[in-house]
């Protein structure tokens, strides 16, 4: 099957009652990568996109990709509320996207056993919330979500809160199996819960509580970020200086200078992106996506081939993986070259033909060889019949030379 | 070989596509399941222009930079069109430049400018000179029946 289809995308909301949710998502992707947004970033000119998508742009256009306006990375600003938006999304995204498929496929639980019915009815109030007025979905949402944050903090808030959506037996469902049980009992049922039971409506519960919780972490972060990297002026840095920077900040230093530069200012970008995540990756990590960049737009990237001779010197060089991949290069740089002799041999024939007594190829050759071009004596061994050489240089050779020196 | 931020994006692209379709296309795609960086468009001719009941196939390199980079696009269908070369179906659209290019345009959206390009064209800057010189002497008439006869006579079929 088509791997694009594994992706999601704000297309995955067409054909479902929750269509309308289709700009919303796509709202919240970034236009450079089209994925949700990463670590947002806010231009001078307002507009988001995700810290590393447009710290790329901007070091290679210096201009906002959405209205062209210039810009420097300097002036990106973070985007905490986009970022909350987009991970409450994303967390509420499986659930409503699997409730709105079923109910496109027309199975929503409606026919559910009666116990359960009173559940069944809060399901079909979001479904229909989401699609109707936005206050009234905002405040159904957050009246029932609302005492999950607060539960670790105070219990009593919770119970009496709970009172107006929970059945009436008094017990609570965990929102990932959904097996009721009292109140006292969720959250230690939590840690064991391996969600296996009836997937129902409790599954689209799972993930709204998640977003809200998740949401506070995202307010507290004020530790201080890493250093960010500065732009070079690589116009003025000598090519031994600049190589000393990258080995300094431990990244691949080989390569010429037009690499080095290019490494740099990816290396960079990955950087200070990074500093704009809440939770930073680790040096290891960005090594990596930065051997990943090397592999496809870097030094190792095949159509980069100015940049090859270095990284065959590597001791990790995979020459049986060069090989494959160069397999056509070479061969057309042969034939090429074989082509390019031939042309060689035939220009010199004409010559030959102007000096009296020679008339076969073969013959002709020889005096060519010694008399004329230096480089042309491998040519007729390659180009010629070993017994044709042999049997005719011996008379040509001695007499020829003499008459054009 | 494309980075992964290239490949995702070309496959959310050919998603997209595939969700809403766009109406200046007939077809949008990877030519093969192999490359995907090597894409076959064809585009329909606007209605109520000479161009109008026209197909043209095109051909999409894509760059292991996109979108930083813009795609190279031209026609392998010929078209008679001032900007647009008639013989190798290189296409004068300054968006298909480097310094134009942004990266917010997807191949769908650049496939529409080109659509546009159709109505819109300008002899100022010619790749065509012969169909442009028609244009720049005001013989409308002979341009309309110029391009609506090779938008018939060459138009694009499945073969």
């Amino acid at each position: 099957m088509d791997p694009s289809f594994d992706l999601p995308d704000s297309t995955d909301w067409l054909n479902t009652p929750l269509s309308l949710l289709a700009p919303l998502e796509s709202s919240l992707r970034c236009q450079v990568c089209k994925d949700f947004f990463n670590n947002p970033v806010i231009t001078s000119c307002s507009h988001t996109f995700c810290s590393l998508c447009i710290r790329r742009c901007l070091s290679k256009e210096g201009k906002c990709p959405a209205c062209r306006t210039s810009d420097q990375e300097l002036k990106l600003r973070r985007n905490w509320a986009v970022q909350e938006f987009v991970e409450a999304f994303t967390n509420a995204r499986p659930g409503v996207l699997d409730l709105a498929k079923k109910a496109a496929r027309g199975d929503v639980g409606l026919e559910q056993p009666a116990s359960k019915k009173r559940k069944v009815e809060h399901g079909e109030d979001r479904e229909s919330d989401s699609v109707g007025a936005d206050g009234v979905r905002t405040r159904s949402r957050s009246r029932r979500l609302d005492p999950q944050p607060e539960t670790g903090i105070v219990e009593a808030v919770e119970d009496s809160q709970d009172e107006d959506f929970i059945p009436e037996d008094g017990l609570v469902a965990c929102p990932i199996c959904n097996k009721r049980m009292k109140n006292e009992a969720v959250f230690r049922h939590l840690d064991a819960c391996t969600g296996s039971a009836s997937p129902n409506k409790s599954r689209n519960l799972g993930p709204l509580q998640v977003s809200q919780t998740s949401r506070s972490p995202g307010n507290n972060t004020t530790e201080k970020p890493p250093g960010r990297l500065p732009t070079l002026n690589y116009s003025i840095l000598k090519e031994g200086v600049l190589r000393r920077k990258l080995r300094d900040l431990g990244i691949p230093d080989w390569g010429a200078k037009q690499l080095l530069q290019k490494r740099h200012t990816e290396w960079m970008n990955l950087w200070n992106a990074n500093c704009d995540s809440k939770t930073p990756k680790s040096m290891k990590d960005l090594l990596r996506e930065l051997d990943i960049w090397e592999r496809t737009q870097g030094g190792h990237a095949a159509a980069a081939s100015a940049f090859a001779p270095p990284s065959v010197m590597r001791k990790e060089f995979d020459k049986e993986a060069w090989s494959a991949t160069h397999d056509d290069d070479f061969k057309r740089l042969i034939a090429k070259a074989r082509k390019k002799s031939e042309e060689q041999v035939r220009t010199t024939i004409p010559k030959m033909e102007e000096l009296p007594s020679e008339s076969s190829k073969a013959a002709a050759d020889g005096p060519v060889t010694n008399g004329d071009k230096p480089e042309s004596p491998r040519l007729p061994s390659a180009f010629l019949g070993p017994a044709e050489v042999a049997s005719n240089s011996a008379p040509s050779l001695g007499p020829s030379p003499n008459p054009e020196m | 070989m494309a980075s992964p931020q290239t490949t995702q994006r070309l496959l959310r692209e050919l998603k997209e596509y595939a969700a809403s379709p766009n109406d200046a296309l007939l077809h949008l795609g990877p030519v093969t399941d192999n490359d995907l960086l090597d894409w076959e468009a064809v585009l329909k001719g606007v209605k109520d222009s000479p161009y109008e009941g026209g197909l043209w196939a095109l051909r999409i390199r894509i760059p292991e930079t996109y979108p930083l980079t813009p795609p190279s696009i031209r026609f392998t269908t010929r078209i008679c069109h001032p900007n647009i070369h008639f013989e190798t179906g290189e296409i004068c659209l300054t968006l298909l430049t480097s310094e134009h290019w942004s990266p917010v345009y997807t191949l769908s959206t650049t496939l529409t400018a080109v659509q546009q390009l159709l109505t819109d064209p300008r002899p100022d800057s010619p790749l065509n000179l012969d169909v442009a010189n028609l244009l720049r002497n005001g013989d409308v008439a002979g341009w309309e029946s110029l391009v609506r006869y090779f938008t018939m006579e060459e138009r694009w079929n499945m073969n």
